[in-house]
């Protein structure tokens, strides 16, 4: 994983800066998680279609744009992230989404942390970081299981149709 | 890299014409200056290289387009002589004061930080840092380099400030110098 972007409602994504060793951790298991997923070695109903990626993402192919602003706590209190998107930039991308439900951001105050004595109130907002994964995007195909969870954030046909005809030219 | 860190890396940009006037106090027999000027070089050094191991062990590198990179070789060499020379040829009494220098180096530390011209640094010339300009989709940036040679492309940078980049490339590009 090169970037880890947010997805926000409106097609906007905005950087989710790590630092090193929280992005050494999740890249390890984002990429694991992918590796799991596009093999269908859950076996639990994922899916693949052949569907290019809409051009806010794609452009976030190879480098993270100039105009890509990072995600901020203000940014992600007012606009919380629909998705977080990891992605292995490259000739060869891969795009790894989570869903990201109002119950995996936390507002401040709403979520008990446990320090080395007891609980405490988290001060400051933030992301959970589910351990799967909602679709894979890689040499112009979607993996996925819920084609409702992937509609949330990733508009990748107009109708149910086009999913259906994708996976029968498939 | 916040606003204090920025203000800290600009003033390293002045630890050069600190010692020559470090120098030029010590021939003086000056030497309670000197020692005070020598002292404030070490810790601006140390606090140079400092900010650019930190930022490097903290963040984590992004892939950015960059485009042209151009060296910029000359920059600290005319820093240093637009700068220091005046002071090594400047007369007993005339520039010599801490009151003095303390000034020009408020000066000089304001209009680099206004400038974002942080490429004019001869300590991390000196460090083996080297400076590109160059350009990232129509902006004009500033990439700093262990590497003697920078090649365009998606290169993984940390950013320092919008404009000012630190590359993290590999020990084969490092080798490619």
């Amino acid at each position: 994983m090169n970037l880890l972007l947010a997805i926000q409602r409106g097609e906007v994504v905005r950087e989710v800066r790590l630092a090193r060793e929280a992005h050494a951790a999740l890249s390890e298991s984002m990429g694991a998680l992918a590796e799991r997923f596009v093999r269908r070695e859950d076996d639990d109903g994922v899916r693949m279609i052949g569907v290019a990626l809409p051009e806010f993402l794609w452009r976030c192919r190879a480098a993270l744009p100039n105009d890509v602003q990072a995600l901020t706590e203000d940014s992600l209190r007012d606009q919380p992230p629909v998705a977080l998107v990891a992605i292995d930039t490259g000739t060869s991308p891969r795009f790894c989404f989570q869903a990201l439900g109002g119950r995996r951001v936390l507002q401040e105050g709403r979520a008990l942390l446990f320090n080395p004595r007891a609980f405490g109130l988290n001060r400051r907002p933030g992301l959970v970081v589910a351990d799967r994964l909602d679709a894979v995007h890689v040499e112009g195909r979607l993996h996925f299981r819920s084609e409702h969870t992937v509609r949330r954030f990733l508009n990748v046909g107009r109708s149910g149709g086009d999913a259906k005809q994708g996976i029968a030219a498939l | 890299m916040t606003k204090v860190a920025q203000g800290m890396l600009v003033l390293t940009c002045l630890a050069p014409i600190c010692f020559v006037q470090a120098a030029v106090a010590a021939g003086r027999r000056e030497a309670g200056l000197a020692v005070a000027l020598v002292v404030a070089v070490v810790a601006l050094v140390a606090v140079c290289l400092a900010l650019l191991w930190g930022a490097a062990r903290v963040a984590t590198p992004v892939p950015k387009k960059v485009a042209e990179p151009t060296a910029k070789d000359s920059e600290p060499l005319a820093f240093l002589v637009a700068y220091a020379l005046p002071l090594v040829s400047a007369k007993e009494g005339s520039s010599a004061s801490l009151l003095g220098l303390g000034a020009f180096a408020l000066v000089m530390g304001a209009a680099l930080w206004q400038l974002q011209v942080f490429h004019v640094n001869p300590v991390l010339a000196l460090f083996g840092y080297k400076f590109f300009g160059a350009k990232s989709e129509g902006a004009s940036v500033l990439v700093v380099s262990r590497s003697r040679v920078l090649a365009a492309g998606e290169l993984p940078v940390i950013r320092l400030t919008e404009s000012l980049w630190l590359y993290c490339g590999g020990s084969e590009s490092r080798r490619a110098g």
